[in-house]
C-alpha cells in the first residue's frame, strides 16, 4: 500500500466511524474491525474463563464454576462500566434465575445483577430472602443499605448498615452509614467519624478505600468544603485513577467548580463511557470548544440507542444532556421526573431541581423542597441552585 | 505493515471511540410482495462471545477473521430468526456481509433476501439470538411495507411476533368509526343528558297554571326535529374543525364548559328561560360538545389517509346513537306527557336529579375536585 492510499484509507477510515456511514466492505484483511477488553485475552485468566465456559457448557448447573465465572463478569463489568458483562453473568446464573429460592451466593449474585439493572424491587426480594434468614448477612445488608440509600429511604439504609457493625470492617460500616447519615441531617459527624477512620486504618483493601475516599469528598461537597472535597478526591485518585465512578463525581465536582480544563486532562480519553462522555461534553460546552457540536451528535446518538432497546437506565443523564447542552427545559424536567420516581440520589434531586426551575414548575420545586426538608437533607448545592432561581 | 498498524492505532485512539451499552442486533425487513429484503447487523463483540470468531486470540477481531467465518456466522444467525408465512417457512438466502459502525462498535452486516413464495401480507417472526449467552439482549427489527411500518422489540420475554399487513378495507375502516361513534354517544353521559333535558319539556308546554300537554304529534316532532339538526349541526362542525386541527382548545375547559351546558339545559326545565329557542341553545353548546366528540376520535389514532372516511364514520355513528335515542324517547314521552308522573317526576325531580349530578362533573372538571370517584 502506498503513502497515499494509507492515507486516503485512514481517511476514509476515520470518515466511516465518525460519522454514520453506510456499511462498507473493508478492503483490508487485517484491518481491526472490534477490539476486545485486555483482560478477556491477556491476563492469566483468560485461560481460566474458557476452562470455566466449555466446563459450563458440558455441565450448566456446576455451581463452583457458573458463580467464579458470573462474579467474573461481574467484576469486568463494573470495572469497565460495560453493562454487556452483566448479561453474560445473568445468562450463566439462568439455572439459578428462575428459582424462586436458590442457594444464598446466587440471591446476592442476582441482586447484584438486578440492582446493576436498576430492578430494586426485585434485588430487595432477593436481599430479604437472605436477611429474614441471616439478619447479619454482611453482602445482603450492604447491598440493600445502598438501594434504600438510592432511593432516599435513609433511616432504613442506616439499619442496614448498623447491622454491618462488629461483622464488618470498621471503614466499611462506616463508609456504609456516612452516605445516608449525612443526607439525613448528620453531615458533620459522619463527616469527621469517617475522616478519623480512613485516617488511623491500615490494611484496607483498595477498592473499599477508594470508595470511603470518594464519600467523603461527596459529603465535603455537600457541606460547601470545597477544599477538602478535592484534597480527597485526589487521594481517591491517587488509589486508582481509573475507577469509573470516582472519575465521574470528581469530573463532576470539577465542573462544578468551574475547572472545565481538569476535566477535560482527567477524562478525555473515557468517552465510551456515556456518564463520563456527558461531562466531557459539559467541559467543552465551558470552554467554547469547536468540538462541541460533534460531542452532542454523538451523546444524541446514544441516548437515541439506549431509548431504541426501551432502556430508562439513563434517563437522568438525558436529562442533564437535555437541559444543559440542548436548552430543552421542559423536556429535562420530564426526564428528570422520571428518573426520580427510581432513584433520589443527590444528583438526581439537582437534576430535577434546575431543569424544574427553568422550566418554572413551582409546584415541582416545592414537592422537592418538601422532600429535602423531610428528610432533613442539608446541602450547599441545593442551596446554590435554588438561590439561582430566586436571584 | 506500517499502514496497517496506523489504522489499528487510529481506531483504538478516535476521540469518538465507542460507548458501553446492552448488546442490540438489528434488523430491517422490507417486503414487497413474496419477497423480502432484509438486512441484519450483529454486534462483532456478541458474535466473538458466541463463536469466538477471534482466531489467533491477540483480542482483535480483523476483517479476515470475520469474512472467513462468514458462513458459521450465517447458520447461527439463521437458526435463531423464523420467519414463516402462514405454515410455510420463509427461506433466507444470504448475500453480501459487511460492515458498519454503531455507538457500541462495529457490526457485521449480513444482506439477505427471504423467500416467502406468496404474497406477504401475514409474517410470523420468531428471535431468539443471543438470548441463551445475554438474557438483555434485545433484537430490534424494522419491518416495512409500502408506506407501513412496524418496530419491533425481541426480548426473552417476547421472542414471538405476528405482523400483519392486510389492510382492512375502506368499508370496514368506516363501519370500524360508525360503531365507534355510536358506542361513544351512548357511554358519554353527558351529551345524552344534555339532549334529554332539551327534550324533556318538548312533550308539554308551560303556562301560568302549570305544565300542559301538546295537542298535536306533528308539531312536537317539528320541535325536536329542530332542536336535534341543529345539535348535529353544531357537533359536526367542530368536530370536523377540531379533527383538523384548524382549532384546538384545553381538554379541561371543553369538558367542564359540557358539563356547564348540562346544568343550563336541567335547570331551563325548573325554571325556563329559553324554552322557545332551545334549537339555538342546541346549537351553541352542540359546537361545544363537538370538540367533546374530537377527543376521543384523535385517541382513535386516525390513519393519516382514511381521515375524511373515518371522520365521516364517526360522526355518521353518533347520529345513529342519537336518533336511536330520540326515536324511543319520543314516543313514549308523547305518550305520557298527559301525567302527573311524566311533568312532576321526570321532567321536574329528573331534571333536578341531572343538574346536580352535572354540578359535580363541573366542579370535577373545573377545579379538579374529587367529590365522586368515577
Amino acid at each position: 500500500m502506498s503513502m497515499s492510499q494509507s492515507l486516503w484509507a485512514i481517511f476514509l477510515i476515520a470518515l466511516t466511524t465518525m460519522i454514520h456511514a453506510k456499511p462498507f466492505i473493508p478492503e483490508d484483511d487485517q484491518l481491526v474491525l472490534q477490539r476486545l477488553p485486555e483482560q478477556l485475552f491477556q491476563s492469566a485468566s483468560s485461560t481460566k474463563i474458557k476452562q470455566l465456559r466449555s466446563q459450563l457448557k458440558t455441565n450448566p448447573e456446576d455451581w463452583l464454576s457458573a458463580s467464579q465465572l458470573a462474579q467474573y463478569y461481574i467484576d469486568l463489568s463494573k470495572a469497565y462500566s460495560d453493562p454487556r458483562y452483566m448479561g453474560y453473568a445473568q445468562a450463566i446464573l439462568n439455572p439459578w434465575w428462575q428459582v424462586p429460592r436458590p442457594r444464598t451466593e446466587a440471591l446476592i449474585l442476582r441482586a447484584i445483577i438486578r440492582q446493576n439493572a436498576h430492578d430494586f424491587t426485585n434485588a430487595i426480594t432477593d436481599l430479604d430472602q437472605i436477611l429474614s434468614v441471616q439478619p447479619g448477612h454482611i453482602q445482603a445488608n450492604l447491598i440493600k443499605a445502598t438501594i434504600a440509600t438510592v432511593q432516599g429511604d435513609y433511616q432504613i439504609a442506616i439499619q442496614h448498615c448498623q447491622q454491618l457493625m462488629r461483622r464488618a470492617s470498621m471503614v466499611l460500616s462506616l463508609a456504609c452509614q456516612s452516605g445516608p447519615a449525612s443526607l439525613s441531617g448528620q453531615a458533620e459527624t459522619s463527616y469527621q467519624l469517617l475522616h478519623q477512620v480512613l485516617s488511623v486504618a491500615t490494611d484496607i483493601p483498595e477498592k473499599e478505600k477508594i470508595w470511603a475516599w470518594t464519600l467523603l469528598a461527596e459529603i465535603a461537597w455537600r457541606q460547601g468544603n470545597y477544599n477538602s472535597a478535592d484534597q480527597h478526591f485526589k487521594t481517591a485518585m491517587q488509589i486508582n485513577a481509573s475507577d469509573s465512578y470516582l472519575l465521574k463525581v470528581y469530573a463532576e465536582f470539577l465542573l462544578q467548580q468551574h475547572r472545565p480544563l481538569e476535566v477535560i486532562k482527567l477524562i478525555d480519553n473515557e468517552t465510551k463511557i456515556d456518564s463520563l462522555l456527558l461531562r466531557l461534553a459539559l467541559a467543552k460546552k465551558m470552554t467554547h470548544s469547536k468540538q462541541l457540536a460533534k460531542y452532542i451528535d454523538l451523546l444524541s446518538e446514544r441516548f437515541r440507542a439506549n431509548r431504541k432497546r426501551g432502556s430508562v437506565l439513563h434517563q437522568g443523564d438525558e436529562a442533564r444532556f437535555k437541559l444543559h447542552l440542548l436548552n430543552q427545559p421542559h423536556a429535562a424536567l420530564q426526564l428528570a421526573k422520571q428518573n426520580w420516581q427510581l432513584q433520589r440520589e443527590p444528583a438526581d434531586t439537582y437534576i430535577l431541581l434546575q431543569s424544574a426551575i427553568l422550566a418554572n414548575d413551582m409546584e415541582a420545586v416545592q414537592n422537592i423542597k418538601q422532600w429535602l426538608s423531610k428528610k432533613g437533607t442539608d446541602d450547599e448545592l441545593i442551596k446554590q441552585i435554588l438561590s439561582t432561581s430566586q436571584g | 505493515m506500517k499502514s496497517i498498524l496506523v489504522l489499528s492505532i487510529l481506531l483504538l485512539t478516535s476521540p469518538f471511540a465507542w460507548s458501553h451499552k446492552s448488546s442490540d442486533s438489528f434488523i430491517h425487513l422490507t417486503v414487497s410482495g413474496e419477497h423480502i429484503m432484509g438486512r441484519w447487523d450483529i454486534a462483532l463483540r456478541d458474535l466473538e462471545y458466541a463463536l469466538a470468531i477471534d482466531l489467533d486470540g491477540d483480542g482483535a477481531v480483523t476483517w479476515y477473521e470475520l469474512r472467513t467465518r462468514y458462513e458459521e456466522i450465517k447458520n447461527y444467525a439463521f437458526k435463531n430468526l423464523l420467519v414463516t408465512r402462514g405454515s410455510t417457512e420463509c427461506i433466507p438466502k444470504s448475500g453480501q456481509l459487511q460492515v458498519d459502525h454503531h455507538t457500541d462498535g462495529n457490526y457485521a452486516v449480513l444482506n439477505f433476501d427471504l423467500d416467502c413464495n406468496e404474497t406477504v401480507d401475514k409474517l410470523d417472526i420468531k428471535y431468539q439470538l443471543l438470548f441463551d449467552l445475554d438474557p438483555t439482549h434485545r433484537g430490534l427489527l424494522e419491518i416495512k411495507k409500502d408506506q407501513s411500518s412496524e418496530f419491533v422489540i425481541f426480548s426473552p420475554e417476547n421472542q414471538n411476533r405476528i405482523i400483519d399487513f392486510s389492510q382492512p378495507s375502506r368499508w370496514q375502516t368506516f363501519c370500524q368509526f360508525v360503531e365507534e361513534g355510536i358506542w361513544h354517544i351512548l357511554i358519554g353521559y353527558d351529551h345524552i343528558l344534555f339532549l334529554l333535558c332539551l327534550l324533556f319539556p318538548s312533550v308539554v308546554r308551560k303556562t301560568t297554571t302549570g305544565w300542559q300537554a301538546s295537542e298535536q304529534f306533528s308539531s312536537t316532532f317539528w320541535h325536536v326535529g329542530k332542536i336535534v339538526t341543529a345539535f348535529t349541526l353544531a357537533h359536526s362542525i367542530t368536530l370536523v374543525l377540531a379533527v383538523l386541527q384548524v382549532v384546538s382548545l384545553p381538554s379541561r375547559l371543553i369538558e367542564s364548559a359540557i358539563a356547564f351546558s348540562v346544568i343550563l339545559v336541567a335547570l331551563n326545565n325548573v325554571y325556563p328561560f329559553f324554552s322557545e329557542r332551545a334549537w339555538l341553545v342546541a346549537f351553541v353548546f352542540g359546537l361545544i360538545h363537538g370538540f367533546g366528540f374530537a377527543t376521543v376520535l384523535t385517541d382513535l389514532e386516525l390513519a393519516v389517509g382514511s381521515l375524511s372516511l373515518s371522520l365521516l364514520g364517526f360522526n355518521m355513528g353518533v347520529e345513529i346513537g342519537q336518533l336511536t335515542l330520540v326515536s324511543v324517547f319520543l314516543p313514549v314521552a308523547f305518550l305520557f306527557r298527559r301525567y302527573w308522573f311524566y311533568q312532576r317526576i321526570v321532567l321536574l325531580a329528573g331534571s333536578q336529579a341531572i343538574m346536580v349530578l352535572a354540578l359535580v362533573w363541573f366542579l370535577q372538571r373545573a377545579f379538579d375536585l374529587n367529590i365522586i370517584s368515577s
